[in-house]
């Protein structure tokens, strides 16, 4: 036993003086343990790499469970950060898109002289094909009833009634729409009426005219510009019906407004000095709605310069 | 006869090894509250407890320069093996003076507690005496007394275990 402990503190003091001297070496600075650093960190860490590994799910599960209440606090963080985030994108989106058809809107009161206060449709009477339509301006602006309504494509309806800060619309699909129109190109005169669906029916009163598929209308204009400023893009042409022997013609109109993606509109407050004609209808005619949906990019030229009307 | 003893203590330096790699790829890496166990301590001190102090010395010796050289080690190489050859050899001596060590749990616990709390502090000065940045007020302060809470909880459980595993050599002794 004595012996042993003899033994013992010999080895004590032998590994005491080797720790120092290693602890000293390495202090120093110098590289004298980088060696078997080097060949035991190769040998481990590939151990460590799959322990850690295999091992993972269950330290992320006791991880998470010791921090499970500060967690939830940044799951809740973060899901309102993100639907914050999904609102703004969609605005931005949406405001994209109302900038490039409000400038197309103010372009085409702009090239037929109208005064025109911009809105947004703010409700619909019924989905599908709404009858009526609640924009965002009303008599505070200037919107009185009997008033065009106009957007990118042409015609959408008039007014028929106007609060302070918000009017009715009716729009030209309904049933007791009707509005005087002219075949673009010629004198011949007509009326439009809605069908309640997404096309219109054209009446000419002369039954001798001409009309063909693809033949376009704008508004005639009524006394004193209400309710129809003239000269506005009602429509084309998609079927002509044959009535032989009746005193009219008949034919179905598509509008140019697509009616169900409607969302910037104009109100025109009061009627060009001169009659514009022909020259609202869209050019080049393959392509007569300027389609409303909001990939439509405006033209930097029309924005920039129809930008200071808004508002 | 002894290639067993060295085949078993070959084994029992190789689960050493492996418990100093679990302790720093999976222990350390699980956010604990406070700080968590330290698996290394748990088997350490029972198993020199155990032990001739010759032998505890020397297994401090080797266990401690594992740590310093296997990854993630930065410290100066020597503090570990310095730290836990001391208490090696302290404890082995402890306990071959007190042979009734084992008979009641609660002594058992209450040595582990204080061989843990030596070996932790004894880090912690020689890591002031050579300027470690790692035995820092939050060491002492902060680490000690959360690694030894956890490592009081885990005890009991884990003490017998490691008993048990080393014990031929005590009785044979």
């Amino acid at each position: 036993m004595n012996h042993d402990r003899r033994r013992a503190r010999l080895v004590l003091g032998v590994l005491i003086v080797v720790s120092l001297l290693a602890i000293t070496l390495d202090l120093r600075g110098g590289s004298t343990f980088s060696g078997p650093r080097n060949v035991l960190s190769s040998v481990v860490s590939p151990i460590q790499r799959v322990t850690s590994n295999v091992t993972r799910p269950i330290g992320r599960f006791f991880s998470d469970l010791t921090k499970i209440n500060s967690n939830r606090e940044k799951i809740n963080k973060l899901t309102a950060e993100n639907r914050n985030l999904r609102a703004k994108q969609f605005t931005d989106k949406a405001s994209a898109g109302n900038a490039a058809l409000l400038s197309q809107t103010l372009n085409l009161a702009a090239n037929g002289g109208y005064r025109v206060v911009p809105a947004q449709i703010i409700s619909m009477s019924q989905s599908g094909f709404s009858r009526t339509i609640g924009i965002d301006a009303g008599t505070n602006s200037g919107v009185k009833p009997d008033m065009t309504v106009i957007s990118a494509g042409g015609l959408v309806g008039r007014v028929v009634s106007a609060a302070s800060n918000s009017a009715t619309v009716l729009i030209i699909t309904d049933e007791s729409f009707k509005v005087g129109v002219r075949l673009a190109g010629t004198q011949a005169l007509g009326v439009i009426s809605g069908r309640g669906s997404g096309v219109l029916d054209l009446e000419l009163l002369d039954a001798q005219t001409e009309v063909r598929v693809g033949d376009e209308l704008v508004a005639r204009g009524s006394a004193g510009g209400k309710p129809f400023v003239p000269g506005v893009p009602v429509g084309k042409v998609t079927s002509v019906v044959q009535t032989p022997g009746a005193l009219t013609r008949i034919a179905v109109v598509r509008p140019f407004v697509n009616l169900a993606t409607l969302d910037i509109v104009a109100v025109v407050l009061s009627p060009p000095k001169t009659d514009p004609r022909d020259s609202l209808l869209p050019r080049p005619t393959p392509t007569p709605t300027p389609t409303v949906t909001v990939t439509v990019t405006a033209q930097p030229t029309v924005s920039s310069t129809q930008n200071p009307t808004k508002s | 006869m002894n290639n067993l003893r060295y085949a078993k203590d070959a084994a029992l330096l190789g689960i050493a090894f492996v418990v100093i790699v679990i302790q720093s790829s999976v222990i350390a890496r699980i956010a604990w509250p406070l700080h968590g166990p330290n698996l290394i301590l748990l088997l350490f001190i029972p198993w020199v407890l155990s032990e001739t102090p010759f032998r505890a010395a020397f297994i401090g010796f080797l266990m401690g320069g594992f740590i310093d050289l296997a990854p993630p080690g930065n410290g100066p190489v020597g503090q570990w093996a310095l730290v836990m050859t001391l208490i090696g050899f302290a404890l082995a001596n402890y306990a071959e003076r007190s042979r009734d060590l084992v008979q009641s749990p609660l002594v058992e616990v209450g040595i582990f507690t204080l061989g843990a709390l030596a070996l932790l502090l004894t880090w912690g000065i020689i890591g002031l005496m050579v300027g470690d940045d790692r035995a820092s007020a939050k060491y002492f302060f902060q680490f000690i007394p959360s690694s030894l809470l956890w490592n009081v909880v885990l005890a009991p459980f884990v003490l017998p275990v490691v008993r048990k595993t080393t014990f031929v050599r005590r009785v044979r002794r």
